[in-house]
């Protein structure tokens, strides 16, 4: 078939939290054989075909470009996928799979508390022991990155960590230094708890990537004008969930003219009228982040208004979202 | 396609002394990245055996070369080898690029040891079509000299020389270490007791908490280095020897004029000396002197090597055709019990190719 290929995960959580997601923006997936087939489709759009793989095999799939758009976490499109922006774009931060990739060493370590020791750490050892420091990690390329002495040339600053091996480790990481088969790791982690109870501790500078859920695109797959198509339905409900999801509804009568009242209020909080100035004597309606939902209503009281009403919205439909702009922007006409 | 290996090159280095060695394509990884880092994982072609070795197209030759060498009944003995043939990095020309050089292991008598090999190299280079080569030198050993001479701890020094080496900022330097203010009282306290004291309650504390040897560090470790790095968080470089130092790393000037320039900031040195002593066995043995340039940068971060440092470009600059230079520091790396000279060249012939037509 010529149409969308959505890659979404297998099992667990990350399944549940993804159809939730797509559920709130009247996406709702079919799977034809019932849970054990590993297609489906979504109601009501069509040229679509879900493709249920597992998150690693998602950001593989979105690098060769096999899958139009899926979902992953952003930890394994930045390990798996070399020159990641040039061959995927992240769409849209999802809001959940929430986990840190971090540098952590032994607790007794009490002479280690940034890269920069790490890496005298790293040099005694081998000054001393002829071997270097050993970092158990399953996330080869972003140790490797992160690790890398920053040049000035490049914009960056800040010593690596020179004298250092990669032990590759699959599973249960952190019990590595325990065992003696590593000194240090680099490894993903939410709460930091199973880090404690290994007796590590995580660098003050040592957080490698804030990772979470991403709706992520390939820039290499074969995008055919069903393709486009479906991807655009599907991404301006999802832009209209997401929208409604971070503002409020604001409404307030103001006596007399509202124009620089909406000008100063867009400046000062990012408001928005969506629907311009209203008629003599009908609401103002502002769309606002929630966050300063209260200090708007303080400045609409103080600029006149009479009763203001605050009400969360089902879905915002903007007439050019940037989550379509950013996919079709990427993919070049 | 990489041209033929010009056969003339490898019979002018068998008869200069170079035993010719045929190395397997297929090297064990664990050399190359114990002594060239991580780093060049990246860059290389790694596969496994059945048993799970991790093995490497050969990423260069000196590694191979060095490890035959120990392996042989030459190990200890001085020892000269060439080699020439396909090495393979990610990348350039596919991943396939044709190498040839020489290696000499042992020999104690250094200048000349340098001499001759950077003579064949520019023998060689002239019959690859490169009469005039643009000479680039280095010296690691000068750069080791001149971090010395900074007034600060030991630590700090071993840091600064890794920031130079890896293309850092110097800029610890500038910045005094951000000190965590939880252990500041502990700190202050450490270094009114004085270091053998210190040592001791760190130990006890470690050992009192029940902390052993956890990620291949023992207590007595970990408190040595706690205590030198209070030592090292307190240390300030004064502005007139970090503008001294910067000013040595900016040196790129003529061989023949750098001694001067080099002496003004090192003064009377062994280093130094040993810079003066090349480049008159250079002009004594008829090279041309007069077309190598000095700069202290040339060859920071080229892992293994130590002391000369050279490359050959064609006049005008552009990139490296070729280089080589000391590594004594090398075969101890790989294993051998005593640390034993090094030096050598390679030449990427390939790079040649436009320079012929």
């Amino acid at each position: 078939m010529s149409g969308l290929v959505l890659a979404i995960p297998s099992k667990g959580r990350l399944q549940e939290n993804v159809q939730a997601f797509f559920a709130r923006a009247g996406l709702t997936f079919v799977q034809a054989g019932g849970s054990r087939d590993y297609r489906g489709a979504i109601v009501d759009v069509p040229d679509v075909e879900i493709a249920y793989l597992s998150a690693s095999d998602i950001a593989g799939q979105l690098a060769s470009g096999a899958v139009h758009l899926g979902v992953t976490g952003e930890d394994l499109v930045r390990e798996t996928i070399p020159d990641a922006d040039l061959r995927v774009k992240l769409l849209q931060p999802l809001g959940f799979g929430y986990a840190n990739v971090v540098v952590a060493a032994p607790k007794a370590w009490i002479d280690v508390s940034t890269m920069s020791d790490l890496d005298d750490v790293a040099e005694d050892m081998r000054r001393r022991h002829g071997r270097r420091l050993r970092v158990a990690t399953k996330y080869v390329n972003l140790t490797r990155g992160f690790f890398a002495w920053k040049k000035p040339a490049e914009g960056r600053s800040g010593p690596g960590v020179s004298n250092y091996r990669i032990v590759e480790s699959v599973g249960a990481t952190e019990g590595a230094p325990a065992a003696g088969s590593a000194d240090v790791i680099v490894d993903i982690t939410t709460t930091g708890a199973t880090l404690a109870a290994n007796g590590l501790r995580v660098l003050d500078d040592g957080v490698i990537l804030r990772s979470q859920a991403q709706l992520v695109a390939s820039l290499a797959a074969e995008w055919s004008p069903a393709a486009r198509s479906a991807a655009r339905t599907i991404l301006i409900r999802i832009a209209a969930e997401v929208r409604a999801r971070s503002v409020r509804e604001i409404r307030a009568v103001i006596g007399g003219r509202v124009e620089r009242l909406i000008v100063d209020l867009g400046a000062r909080f990012d408001a928005r009228a969506p629907f311009g100035p209203p008629a003599p004597g009908t609401p103002l309606v502002l769309h606002a982040p929630k966050r300063v939902v209260f200090d708007l209503v303080e400045a609409l009281s103080a600029a006149g208004a009479g009763a203001v009403t605050v009400s969360t919205l089902e879905d915002v439909f903007e007439s050019s979202p940037a989550l379509v702009e950013d996919l079709f922007g990427a993919l070049g006409g | 396609m990489s041209r033929p290996l010009p056969q003339a090159l490898i019979d002018r280095f068998e008869a200069a002394g170079f035993a010719r060695v045929d190395l397997p394509v297929l090297q064990p990884a664990e050399p190359f990245l114990d002594v060239m880092g991580e780093e060049l994982r990246q860059r290389m072609f790694l596969t496994f055996d059945a048993a799970g070795r991790e093995l490497c197209l050969r990423p260069d030759f000196t590694i191979p070369t060095a490890l035959l060498h120990l392996a042989s009944s030459e190990a200890g003995r001085a020892a000269s080898y060439s080699y020439a043939g396909p090495v393979f990095r990610h990348g350039a020309n596919g991943g396939e690029v044709a190498q040839i050089g020489v290696e000499s292991f042992g020999r104690p008598d250094r200048l000349a040891a340098e001499t001759e090999v950077l003579g064949l190299a520019l023998e060689a280079a002239a019959t690859l079509g490169l009469r005039t080569p643009e000479i680039r030198l280095g010296d690691r050993a000068l750069v080791e000299a001149a971090v010395n001479a900074v007034d600060a701890p030991a630590s700090l020094r071993r840091r600064i020389k890794r920031e130079i080496a890896f293309g850092g900022s110097l800029d610890c330097l500038a910045t005094k270490a951000k000190g965590d203010a939880e252990h500041a009282g502990l700190f202050a306290a450490l270094e009114a007791a004085g270091p053998e004291t210190a040592r001791g309650v760190i130990e006890d504390v470690l050992s009192l908490a029940g902390i052993t040897t956890v990620g291949g560090r023992t207590p007595a470790e970990i408190a040595e280095r706690f205590i030198e790095r209070s030592a090292a968080r307190s240390a300030v470089v004064s502005p007139a020897q970090r503008e001294a130092l910067k000013t040595f790393l900016a040196i790129d000037a003529p061989a023949p004029q750098a001694s001067a320039r080099i002496r003004q900031l090192l003064g009377a040195s062994a280093a130094a000396d040993a810079f003066d002593q090349r480049i008159a066995a250079f002009a004594a043995a008829g090279l041309p002197v007069d077309a190598m340039r000095f700069s202290a940068s040339t060859g920071q971060g080229f892992d293994y090597y130590d002391g000369l440092v050279f490359e050959l470009a064609r006049s005008g600059g552009g990139e490296a055709l070729g280089g080589g230079g000391r590594y004594d520091g090398l075969l101890k790396a790989l294993g051998a019990k005593q640390p034993a000279p090094g030096v050598g060249f390679a030449l990427w012939p390939d790079r040649f190719e436009e320079t012929t037509r």
